[in-house]
């Protein structure tokens, strides 16, 4: 099916952030393995997989409506050298990508792709989830101390 | 936070060279190496970040600490 003006635009910025998430979180991910901390290891590691579901779904979209997905384009990788500044990466990049959602659902509503538009929806839901996640562990930090949060971190 | 992943260098590097003198784009792009094959060239885009660092005028790429 032939995409709608702008569609497939959208569609491959979208990826491009999917792709640098799924990197960034990865290597943070193995950042927090390597200092001990299992627990956020893993829920990293979770999140840069949640990520990759998402492209791998925008990249067949993309071929549906006939258009070229762009694999070759990331994003800046944004490493921080500890736990904070990796959340705190971690939250600009899902605030990031919220807003392209945002934008391009607005634009698919507009140009009448309504398929695009469901899709979309449902990644925005996902990607408000994990700017919720990471704000409460700032937040926690915030609360009780970065020592506390730390060695709560250290068992899953 | 790192400043490049391909040079492995952090905003303390570039703080350090700062401090030594090297605050010019042309020169830090020569003396981190950004330039290099090895290097994506990516830092290098936003340039003026590193120099801001190197000069002072800004003590820190990442976002500010909530705690």
């Amino acid at each position: 099916m032939k995409a709608k003006q702008g569609v497939v635009d959208f569609l491959n910025d979208i990826l491009t952030n999917e792709l640098t998430a799924i990197n960034q979180y990865f290597v943070q991910a193995k950042m927090c393995e390597n200092w001990g901390y299992e627990r956020l290891h893993h829920k990293l590691r979770d999140l840069s997989t949640d990520e990759m579901k998402d492209a791998e779904h925008l990249v067949e979209h993309i071929l549906y409506l006939e258009g070229v997905p762009n694999l070759q384009r990331l994003g800046t990788v944004q490493v921080g050298e500890n736990v904070q500044e990796h959340l705190q990466l971690a939250l600009d990049l899902e605030r990031n990508q919220v807003s392209t959602l945002t934008q391009a659902i607005a634009h698919c509503a507009r140009v009448e792709d309504f398929t695009t538009r469901n899709i979309l929806e449902e990644m925005v839901r996902d990607e408000e989830g994990h700017v919720n996640w990471v704000e409460t562990q700032l937040e926690a930090i915030k609360q009780i101390g970065l020592e506390h949060y730390l060695s709560e971190q250290l068992r899953d | 936070m790192y400043v490049c992943l391909c040079k492995g260098l952090t905003e303390a590097d570039v703080q350090r060279l700062g401090r030594l003198g090297s605050t010019a784009p042309e020169v830090l792009i020569t003396v981190l190496g950004l330039d290099e094959d090895d290097c994506c060239g990516r830092c290098a885009r936003n340039i003026d970040r590193l120099v801001d660092l190197a000069t002072g005028q800004r003590t820190r790429i990442a976002p500010k600490p909530v705690a």
